[in-house]
């Protein structure tokens, strides 16, 4: 009987590997991709050559009448901005996110946490089509220290469902997360303790750092994204009557996303992201999220616990049982690449 | 002088040992699907360049692979699956779905969760049963930096595993 971790993990990955076959024609399919990635890479080459020509026609032409900008490099920009939001992570804001989708809708991705047999007996992590059918056109959250709560609307303005993340006391005394929430439409409630491996949300990295990607918590999501240094400075534009400082990403290599970010310039807080992307549909699908930054005081912060145990859920709804976790999220994949 | 290596070559590579190479590939990503992915990023990274005939092929291509893997070459992949809100790296781990839970692959799955770089390690030092020495070697790194992230993955798994693993770390909280 094996008893060490070293032991049952070469035994799992024996399991694991046992029947491997090496696909047939993999040689081929390599040697065409390789021949794709350097047409490719010619074409992006005559693309840069054009462009650089034109960089240098434009700034060969006399200034117009506008107004000179103001001169802030990149770097000062992303200075502020990571000042700002590193204070919001401190607890000086409650972070309120309007989202609303072009050629794409917000639902349900349900996690099974439950890692034993008995629990989970058919391994996957992931339950298709449970929730499948809830859509939402817009969405509102509202996030502060580990608080959340998200609304899904339709596009009449009728609330789809509620999803928060709060805190309740365990029998043993600790103050453990709980999601808590439902779905109207299909008239189904949950209420799973957030524990164990599976509620952590992956690590941010500098190649999945933009809104819509890899986790709820927007705010860090641009912080990262600011100190990988991904965005570009592209002048001002308006974003609600303010001159907001418009930033665009350079994408990480071959990702089919575009994003945009707009910054306060009082507050050099974000005002607004959008990001797009061609979605598996067909369609180039768009992701924009607006910002608002509240004060914590009393008040407010009494308004969003209040809020997050509203969620008024009549009589009659079914429980989800209590492994299985609803995370509301942009549900509309991206197209395959070709 | 030795003569370069062409299509047939790598095709009679590929039939000899394709098999273990595919089972390597499957141990650094978790499923099938990303293993047969994983071999092929290797092959074409390595067919880039025109190679000589008196060389161990199949070890640079090892060697490939082993480094596309700790280097996180699957993450860019994951994004252009899905984009939601919330994600879990529960959904990664959900990428084989056939397989029998029990402990073994429980553990197998937990892995997953672990940063490329421990992940490789692992493979490398449990499964392949290679010596710390060997693994850096491979990965390019340091004794100290295999040795490190080998006891840090190894921790990082204890956690999560819970007392199914064995060592009294508690992995659920009870609830009412």
């Amino acid at each position: 009987m094996t008893n060490s971790i070293e032991e049952l993990l070469r035994e799992g990955y024996d399991r694991l590997t046992a029947d491997a076959k090496a696909p047939a024609g993999i040689v081929s399919r390599a040697q065409r991709h390789n021949r794709k990635r350097r047409i490719a890479a010619l074409s992006a080459t005559g693309v840069a050559l054009a462009a650089a020509a034109a960089v240098i026609t434009v700034t060969v032409v006399p200034p117009r009448s506008s107004p000179a900008p103001q001169v802030q490099t990149v770097a000062y920009v992303t200075s502020r901005a990571q000042h700002a939001l590193t204070a919001v992570a401190q607890g000086n804001a409650i972070e309120e996110v309007s989202a609303t989708a072009s050629n794409g809708t917000f639902g349900f991705t349900v996690i099974n946490m439950a890692l034993s047999e008995q629990q989970n007996p058919s391994g996957s992590a992931v339950l298709p089509g449970v929730l499948g059918s809830v859509k939402a056109q817009r969405m509102s959250s509202w996030f502060y220290r580990g608080l959340m709560l998200q609304e899904g609307f339709s596009a009449t303005g009728k609330l789809v469902f509620a999803a928060s993340i709060g805190t309740v006391t365990s029998p043993s005394g600790k103050h453990v997360p709980e999601a808590y929430g439902a779905a109207y439409p299909v008239r189904t409630r949950w209420r799973s303790p957030l524990v164990g491996p599976n509620g952590n949300a992956p690590a941010l990295t500098c190649s999945n750092a933009f809104p819509g990607a890899a986790t709820p918590d927007l705010r860090a999501t641009i912080l990262k994204a600011l100190s990988c240094k991904l965005f570009v400075l592209d002048g001002r534009q308006q974003v609600d009557g303010v001159d907001a400082i418009k930033l665009v990403m350079k994408p990480p290599a071959g990702l089919p996303v575009r994003e945009t970010l707009w910054l306060d310039p009082s507050t050099y807080l974000p005002l607004r992201t959008s990001t797009a992307f061609l979605a598996s549909h067909g369609q180039v699908s768009l992701l924009v999220q607006d910002y608002r930054w509240l004060p914590p005081t009393p008040a407010n912060l009494a308004a969003l616990h209040a809020a997050i145990r509203r969620a008024t859920i009549p009589a009659g709804f079914r429980m989800l049982p209590s492994a299985d976790l609803p995370l509301a999220g942009f549900d509309t994949p991206l197209a395959p690449q070709p | 002088m030795a003569r370069e290596w062409g299509s047939a070559d790598w095709e009679r590579l590929l039939a000899q040992r394709g098999d273990r190479l595919m089972g390597t590939a499957i141990a650094l990503t978790g499923s099938r699907d990303a293993g047969e992915d994983l071999l092929q990023a290797a092959l074409e990274r390595v067919l880039r360049k025109p190679r000589q005939g008196d060389w161990d092929i199949e070890g640079y291509l090892r060697r490939v692979l082993y480094n596309l893997a700790a280097d996180g070459w699957r993450r860019r992949g994951r994004w252009r699956q899905r984009l939601p809100l919330l994600r879990s790296e529960a959904m990664v781990a959900a990428a084989d779905d056939t397989a029998v839970v029990d402990l073994r692959d429980v553990l197998v799955r937990l892995v997953l969760q672990l940063p490329p770089k421990q992940r490789a390690v692992i493979v490398l030092r449990y499964w392949e049963q290679r010596t710390e020495a060997e693994t850096a070697s491979l990965l390019g790194c340091s004794e100290g930096t295999v040795r490190s992230a080998s006891a840090r993955g190894l921790r990082r798994l204890r956690e999560l595993a819970g007392p199914s693993a064995g060592t009294g770390t508690q992995l659920t909280e009870g609830r009412s």
